[in-house]
């Protein structure tokens, strides 16, 4: 091998002498020496190929199996499709302020005082931690649900908005294809390809207690397409204390410590081997201060989040539209904190590491089939002494190993050209509660043209966070409860029926779920371990989700959202299942392009009264409690124009244009008002 | 005394007309040569295919293969009354436009613009006869039908330009008026400029298509192009099978054995000094059709082979 490396570059050494020579005696003039080198080389590489070889060559596959979108008509389960305009259009400061766009999803505001000032992002209620972990969240295939409380870190997760493409919301249970924690729904981010995000770009905005600057730069060197992403955001979050606070308490009046600073490096590189390979790479980076805390008692001296990742996939497009597809990934998620409680100072470290390898198979087994299989490993270490440190041991040291096996299929069989099945599962092992499976089973019959029905049945699991895990091990110890059988996965079995329809412009879809929970997780309630089952509660819920896209002119488009329903539970030892979903819960888009330059969008939100669990302070000492409805109004307006010949955009944002004053999920959570910032952008 | 000459000249032309039609069904061409540019598949498939149809069934022509690189003048025939070669590929036909030989040359396999430009700058377009073509591309009606069929009532077609392809626009813009295709261009000069022009073209564009132009359409610039065009739901046309894998929507494109098939037809029906027809476009094509894209663009679309007939139908009267 080496010698023929160095045969190699020997040989192209002695043809570039060779070349030098010739022109060298051909011209006289140095510059006219390199430039008829450089015309030579460029024969040289012409004359090989005829110019009909744009007509044999092979193109490198671009739109494999796993970068084409499955038409909402067709996909087993409800889908939202939040585009790059809807987000854009929504005025999103934060990335989990999107998802108020979704039928169902339930956002409030940095409603998390203890481990991340962050908002919570849940999908049909059952909120029983802020973190809500009862959903999926993946950025490019990439799990970023966090092992210790489960759910996502949304400020701490390395993504910018802006390069963002698309994201996919799964309306309803996925563990057939996401496997378990795809429980209530599925969040599916995907980035943009570096080819389409070419040039340099500057972005800045400034706003009440906001500021932020980002820079890009994509480019291209041959088959290799890059993106460098780099921001600085610095987010004051609310005011220590409520203006006009609307409760009476002393302990609600009082805002939480939320300060963020964000520094952000993403990188994603794209290389086209052949006509196809291609690999993918990409890393990123969030980390710098993050306020934690609430009121005076519990609060961060110091915390800082350094997160990161990298992860390497490769996709090789076969015959006949199939592709493989093998991806690995190494995250890691790391807290440095001093913080204070009423013990004093405390060190809050905490670091959370997964390493994770999936290969994935497509192809068409036969006429009219397509199989995807595939199967994945994970290994999740979870070091978290302090919150670990459940019942009164203050700290829980060690690195908590979690090994996640799986295996997983899905056939998509088009048994006549209206009708659609998709059947498949997901089979799984983890080390805490062993090995489950996850089946699922949808049929779409277009009935027409543009009226699809979808009949869909499934399953799904839950399994429990390292929190859990250890709280279970704890009441299971000699001095509580060491014949409480071990704590299993949550499960749910989901049946739906959808109907997707399209008149003219509008775009309808409309389902109806009935989910069966069961085997429902508690741990830190002590009546649960006396109870003798940590899996105790269960739920009924039933309801329905309206979602309508209409595009009303060329240049006004409306997207409305609407989903209500009811849960039905005993609310086994206290904790609140009931109510949690609200009653109605509506999002309504209306975006307008008055002409080349201006363009501007509204968006209104209303949620009904809904039942949540305790997580603050709460004087009355109940469990759970209603929130008020609220209703709140967010609006954009952008100019666009030519800065030296460069396109350049001028935004002016406010949300809670109204001001309202209102609670999220919380009743210490009361909403900071009206924020206004401008955003300026200029592609160089 | 004229009225004389010109019954002896009517005379002679009848007989020589006479004896062409007789000579006809024992063919006239006995010799045939096939120069390829290179021995790569494509120009292999050609040459094995042509070769298959003159040596089978009644017409007994033998049939040489040569191989550009190892090709010198002498190789041919001196004797050329009933000789044909066939120059497979650009490189091949400028070879042999550079050092034009005695036999009538038929280039295949070349690019419309290529072949035009080749014969201007060696003087060989003053007798097509002697040194015709059959084009590698498709005709713009053929390509402009195929979009009508594919998408109805989607007239608005993209255009992507580089100075090199400027000069294919009168032959598209003629033909979108007899079709009633409304195009609209961007032109690009440079890879920098090429996402912005992609972006304003797709605003005003239900589909694009993709012209054989090497500035703009290459292996690095088409994920840029793929990608953008399918997220904006544009659907993309190419013009070759491997355009279709890809992710474009559709190709109509002959492959090389069916220019084969074509030129055997040709070789079949030439009169003894080889008087050759005109430069023509392919008349045996084939539709691919990305199902995977058109089901991810919700696209309902009819399926090749009756996209095939509806092209076949009026391309086959214009010829």
């Amino acid at each position: 091998m080496h010698f023929l490396a160095l045969g190699h570059i020997l040989l192209a050494k002695k043809r570039r002498d060779f070349h030098s020579n010739l022109a060298g005696k051909r011209l006289k003039s140095g510059a006219g020496c390199i430039v008829l080198f450089f015309s030579l080389l460029h024969q040289v590489a012409i004359a090989g190929r005829g110019e009909e070889s744009i007509f044999l060559d092979d193109m490198p596959v671009v739109l494999s199996a796993s970068r084409l979108s499955q038409p909402i008509n067709e996909a087993p389960i409800a889908v939202t499709i939040i585009d790059r305009q809807m987000i854009r259009d929504s005025g999103a400061w934060d990335l989990s302020e999107i998802f108020r766009l979704v039928p169902g999803m339930y956002v409030a505001y940095h409603a998390d005082p203890y481990y991340s000032a962050d908002s919570t992002v849940a999908y049909h209620g059952m909120v029983t931690t802020t973190t809500s972990d009862r959903m999926q969240v993946l950025i490019d295939g990439r799990s970023v649900y966090a092992s210790l409380f489960g759910g996502v870190n949304w400020s701490d997760l390395p993504i910018i908005l802006d390069d963002i493409e698309r994201i996919e919301v799964i309306r309803g249970p996925d563990s057939a294809s996401y496997g378990a924690n795809s429980y209530s729904g599925v969040i599916n981010i995907i980035t943009r390809h570096p080819a389409e995000t070419q040039g340099k770009s500057v972005s800045m905005a400034l706003g009440n207690g906001r500021k932020e600057g980002i820079f890009r730069y994509g480019s291209k060197i041959g088959a290799l397409s890059y993106r460098l992403t780099a921001s600085i955001r610095d987010d004051k979050g609310e005011d220590d204390t409520i203006k006009r606070p609307t409760s009476v308490f002393t302990f609600w009046n009082l805002n939480k410590y939320d300060n963020k600073t964000i520094h952000n490096l993403n990188l994603r590189a794209d290389y086209q081997v052949n006509s196809a390979d291609t690999l993918e790479f990409q890393f990123g980076y969030n980390g710098g201060p993050r306020e934690v805390g609430e009121y005076n008692n519990v609060s961060a001296i110091s915390r800082r989040a350094e997160n990161h990742f990298e992860m390497l996939h490769w996709r090789r497009a076969l015959e006949a539209g199939g592709e493989l597809s093998v991806q690995a990934f190494h995250t890691v998620e790391r807290v440095y904190a001093r913080l204070k409680d009423s013990d004093g100072v405390s060190d809050g470290d905490a670091i959370l590491r997964r390493y994770d390898l999936e290969v994935q198979h497509t192809f068409s087994p036969f006429k009219n089939a397509r199989l995807v299989w595939g199967g994945s490993i994970r290994y999740d270490q979870t070091y978290a002494p302090y919150y670990l440190g459940v019942g009164n041991n203050q700290y829980l040291y060690g690195d908590f190993p979690y090994h996640l096996r799986r295996f997983f299929a899905n056939l998509e069989w088009r048994a006549r050209p209206d009708l659609v099945f998709n059947v498949g599962g997901m089979t799984e092992n983890n080390t805490y509660t062993g090995t489950d499976t996850t089946p699922r089973i949808a049929v779409n019959w277009h009935i027409q043209p543009g009226h699809t029905l979808r009949l869909s049945h499934s399953r799904a699991t839950r399994s429990p966070s390292a929190y859990e895990k250890v709280y279970d091990t704890y009441w299971r110890s000699p001095e509580f409860y060491p014949n409480l059988p071990e704590m299993q996965t949550e499960r749910v079995k989901s049946t739906e029926l959808g109907y997707i329809g399209k008149y003219g412009k509008l775009d309808i879809d409309f389902r109806l779920f009935y989910d069966d929970y069961s085997q429902l997780i508690d741990v830190r309630n002590k009546r649960s371990a006396a109870g003798g089952n940590l899996n105790a509660g269960t739920a009924v819920m039933r309801g329905y989700e309206l979602q309508l896209k209409a595009q009303l002119t060329d240049k006004t488009r409306l997207i409305y959202g609407l989903s209500g329903g009811g849960v039905k539970s005993d609310n086994v030892n206290g904790v609140i299942y009931s109510d949690s979903l609200p009653k109605y819960n509506h999002s309504l888009m209306l975006s307008h392009r008055v002409n080349d330059q201006w363009s501007g969008s509204l968006v209104a939100y209303q949620v009904a009264k809904t039942k949540f669990n305790s997580t603050d302070y709460n004087p009355r000492e109940n469990r759970g409690y209603f929130i008020n409805g609220n209703r709140r109004l967010d609006g954009k307006l952008t100019y666009q124009f030519k800065l030296g010949g460069k396109a350049a955009e001028c935004s002016v944002i406010a949300q809670n244009l109204a001001d309202s004053r209102y609670f999220e999920y919380r009743r210490d959570n009361e909403l900071p008002g009206r924020a206004v910032r401008l955003n300026f952008r200029l592609d160089l | 005394m004229a009225l004389i000459r010109y019954l002896q000249y009517a005379g002679r032309w009848l007989t020589l007309s006479l004896s062409l039609m007789l000579a006809r069904p024992c063919l006239a061409i006995d010799n045939v040569t096939i120069l390829l540019s290179e021995d790569g598949p494509a120009y292999t498939e050609f040459s094995t295919q042509l070769s298959n149809l003159l040596t089978q069934g009644s017409s007994k022509s033998t049939v040489k293969v040569l191989i550009l690189s190892a090709y010198k003048n002498e190789d041919l025939p001196r004797n050329a009354s009933n000789q044909v070669l066939i120059a497979v590929g650009t490189p091949a036909m400028t070879a042999i436009a550079q050092k034009p030989p005695a036999m009538a040359v038929m280039n295949v396999m070349v690019p419309r613009n290529t072949f035009q430009k080749i014969a201007k700058q060696y003087g060989r377009n003053q007798d097509p006869h002697h040194f015709s073509a059959i084009y590698f591309d498709q005709p713009w009606s053929r390509q402009l039908s195929l979009i009508r069929a594919a998408l109805p009532g989607r007239n608005r077609l993209g255009i992507l330009l580089s100075k090199e392809s400027a000069e294919m626009l009168t032959g598209l813009q003629t033909a979108a008026k007899d079709t009633d295709v409304q195009i609209s261009i961007e032109t690009v000069n440079d890879d920098s400029e090429l996402l912005p022009a992609l972006r304003r073209l797709l605003n005003m564009s239900d589909s694009l298509l993709a012209l054989p132009d090497a500035a703009i359409y290459n292996r690095n610039n088409i994920p840029s192009i793929l990608l953008t065009s399918y997220r904006q739901k544009v659907p993309f046309f190419g013009f070759s099978a491997s355009y279709v894998k890809a992710g474009a929507l559709a190709a109509v494109y002959s492959s090389p054995a069916q220019i084969a098939q074509q030129v055997a037809e040709v070789i079949q029906a030439l009169p003894s000094p080889a008087y050759l027809p005109l430069p023509q476009y392919p008349r045996y094509f084939s539709v691919n059709v990305n199902t995977q894209v058109s089901r991810s663009l919700s696209l309902e679309i009819e399926d090749e082979t009756s996209l095939m007939r509806k092209l076949k139908s009026p391309t086959e009267r214009v010829q």
